[in-house]
């Protein structure tokens, strides 16, 4: 928020300290002792605590960002993880292990997001993290895990280059850059589309990248990019102008990188413009707000995926039937991202068996069982995801939205194989 | 030309949330940054109101006096005690900080953090083309409210004995009180005036572009910072022209295919007019001011 990030600073000094450097060298010197004894002392106390039912508690951190700009994904995440973490605890009951996740607001902010990660590991004594919203958060809090020497596994964050981080982050959330590179060289000539606009914000990492992306696949394709329009900020409401420019410019297609908070006032404001063309971009466009708020204007959008919003397998179809009854909603990609990392955790937590010894002894086995978990059952793609070098893949799926009248439905046009979507690929 | 009337309805958001924010910013030397909690806060309570199945007006109606009252709840219980205490330079503008704080945590727990909209039904639906030019309801809406708010402001400040009495007293306050105004009436007068104005440019901003958000105040809170600061403090034509200004120079950038730089040159703007005229466009000299 503007008036947050502009007090902030002013927020963040506990201390009433006399000069400022005095503040810098404390804060530094704390911050140095933080991480040994994050680092350090945690090796002294046990992992191993058991609750009432005589189950043995593994304590999860789940940072989210659940306020701020990016909490229209983040709340998703956090309900369907809530369910995750029931099903977890299920299927975990037999082997006496129990998962207690710890919720942390991150408010969608990067320095926040750091603190968050150092109390869930310093002061709530997780074993494992799995979380984080959006790209920016990853680039800020998992440097933070990685220097914690605690496992932290990305659930939304699709940036690239993530694993590359250190050897204790892991990642089910995929960027979508392969996905949406085979999406748009399949859809453009499907659409007979020979050019298209795009309308991007621009101080958004992931935004940028997806935009990269799709016009390159356009370009390649047969269809440039003829106008490529900036956002202001994320809080922007009015993309009238832009949009105005853009359909001056008769483009085939429109290709849509923004936030989910902001796709469905872009698609109204785009057919009220005179844009009719189809609408290319991230899942974030199938997301159920943006329809919600789109309405019969999410027509003829085309998005890529990894999560097949109608179901198709028996896992993925008990999840949405679930998540229905529970909220009276639709899941979204949001909701099955927090789900699937859930649903990874907790695979890890049932190989790596009970806690024995040091909690960081227990940390450093999850690290491995995590990493190369293998083949296990998911929500995901075809049925399944592969957990291997610390980074999952999976099958592709690209939708369609279809209205009728004021109703719209997704519909699968394509599903790719994680084998094919992920050959050659580099950026885990 | 699509862009001139994009330009016009743009103005005209801007201009009626600065009003409001100019109002209490001109007469009592506060930044009050509350202004944009109470333009979400308007929005929300339309949200609200139109999904328990009321009319989108009777929502504009209940959403513009809510904000008018929390408005003046942010006056008498924080600003007032303040002003009696004597507390000034930044403390009035700290606490309404803390009252906007206060209001956007309590809207993120009710709307659960999402971007929502009004029901589309209970919208104008209307779109009128005049030759290559399409104007929506929704638009006209926008600019109509505009109109009305300043016609209404400008017969109230100018042709009633209120008016005089609220200007006097924007003035310089202590003279106003020695020849026997009642200016904390006339201020509270003041902040509902702001806190209405913010409320009707919050639900007209939920209309036009499908939007309710707890966080939406904050674009306009700078956006109306820059208009304040274009048109002069306190000055209701100021305040018009400016909104037009800065709209036109966001509008404009992106018709020159410079939407990178929207913001850049609107505050490029700004910079250049502090330094060539401190005052803005009908300010009054420092010196005229008490």
């Amino acid at each position: 928020m503007l008036v947050g990030a502009r007090f902030r600073p002013f927020h963040q000094e506990e201390e009433n300290m006399a000069g400022r450097s005095a503040a810098v060298v404390v804060v530094a010197v704390s911050g140095a002792l933080g991480l040994a004894v994050a680092g350090c002392g945690s090796g002294t106390s046990s992992s191993a605590k058991t609750n009432s039912a005589g189950q043995t508690v593994v304590k999860v951190g789940v940072p989210l960002s659940l306020s701020g700009p990016v909490a229209f994904a983040g709340v998703q995440m956090q309900k369907a993880m809530k369910l995750g973490f029931k099903d977890a605890n299920a299927s975990l009951a037999a082997s006496g292990i129990k998962l207690e996740p710890v919720f942390a607001d991150d408010k969608s902010d990067q320095p926040t997001s750091i603190d968050v990660t150092r109390r869930l590991v310093q002061q709530d004594k997780v074993a494992v993290i799995a979380g984080y919203t959006a790209s920016n958060i990853c680039q800020a809090a998992l440097p933070v895990a990685q220097q914690l020497k605690v496992p932290a596994l990305n659930a939304d964050c699709v940036i690239p280059d993530i694993v590359k981080m250190g050897d204790y982050i892991f990642r089910t959330a995929q960027p979508l850059d392969p996905a949406l590179s085979l999406m748009t060289t399949k859809v453009a000539p499907q659409l007979g589309l020979k050019s298209s606009a795009s309308l991007v914000l621009k101080e958004n990492p992931g935004a940028v990248n997806a935009a990269k992306i799709m016009s390159a696949g356009l370009a390649k394709a047969g269809a440039p990019i003829t106008d490529a329009e900036s956002v202001r900020t994320a809080d922007t409401t009015n993309f009238r102008s832009e949009l105005t420019r853009i359909a001056s410019k008769k483009p085939g297609a429109l290709v849509i990188a923004v936030l989910g908070g902001q796709a469905g006032q872009v698609m109204v404001q785009a057919r009220q413009s005179g844009l009719d063309v189809p609408f290319i971009g991230e899942q974030n466009l199938g997301a159920s707000s943006v329809i919600e708020i789109a309405g019969k204007a999410a027509a003829n959008t085309y998005f890529a995926t990894y999560w097949n919003p109608t179901g198709g397998t028996p896992k993925n179809d008990k999840f949405i039937k679930d998540f229905k009854a529970a909220y009276n909603a639709e899941p979204d990609t949001f909701a099955a991202n927090g789900y699937a990392a859930v649903e990874t955790i907790a695979a890890a937590v049932k190989k790596a068996g009970k806690p024995s010894g040091d909690a960081q002894s227990y940390r450093e086995k999850l690290k491995e069982t995590l990493g190369n978990l293998g083949e296990i059952e998911s929500i995901y793609g075809d049925g399944k995801l592969t957990m291997k070098d610390r980074a999952a893949t999976m099958g592709a799926i690209i939708v369609k939205l279809n209205a009728s009248g004021n109703t719209v439905t997704p519909e699968v046009i394509d599903t790719i194989p994680g084998d094919q979507v992920f050959a050659g690929w580099t950026g885990n | 030309m699509q862009q001139v009337v994009n330009t016009i309805v743009t103005a005209s958001v801007y201009a009626m949330f600065a009003l409001g924010f100019n109002l209490v910013l001109g007469g009592l030397n506060i930044l009050n940054l509350a202004q944009g909690a109470l333009f979400a806060l308007a929005a929300v309570v339309a949200y609200e109101v139109t999904h328990g199945g009321s009319s989108i007006w009777v929502g504009l109606v209940v959403a513009a006096l809510a904000a008018a009252a929390v408005s003046l709840a942010i006056n008498e219980l924080t600003l007032a005690p303040l002003r009696r205490r004597g507390g000034a330079g930044f403390l009035p503008m700290v606490a309404s900080l803390g009252a906007s704080l206060i209001i956007v945590a309590l809207l993120r727990e009710h709307t659960g953090a999402q971007v929502l909209s009004l029901p589309s039904g209970a919208l104008p639906q209307g779109i009128h083309k005049i030759g290559s030019v399409t104007i929506s309801d929704t638009q006209l809406l926008a600019v109509g409210a505009a109109a009305v708010v300043y016609g209404v402001t400008a017969l109230v400040l100018t042709r009633s004995s209120i008016g005089r009495a609220v200007r006097a007293t924007e003035f310089d306050e202590d003279a106003a009180r020695m020849i026997g105004l009642p200016t904390e009436s006339l201020i509270r007068l003041m902040f509902l005036m702001s806190g209405l104005f913010a409320g009707v440019a919050g639900v007209v901003t939920a209309i036009l572009y499908s939007t309710v958000s707890y966080s939406m105040g904050d674009e306009f809170l700078l956006a109306g910072f820059v208009v304040v600061v274009l048109g002069g403090f306190g000055s209701v034509p100021g305040t018009l022209l400016a909104s037009v200004v800065l709209a036109a120079i966001q509008v404009g950038s992106v018709s020159a295919g410079l939407s990178d730089y929207s913001n850049a040159l609107a505050f490029g703007l700004l910079i250049v007019m502090l330094m060539v005229r401190p005052t803005g466009f009908f300010g009054a000299p420092i010196a005229a001011r008490p």
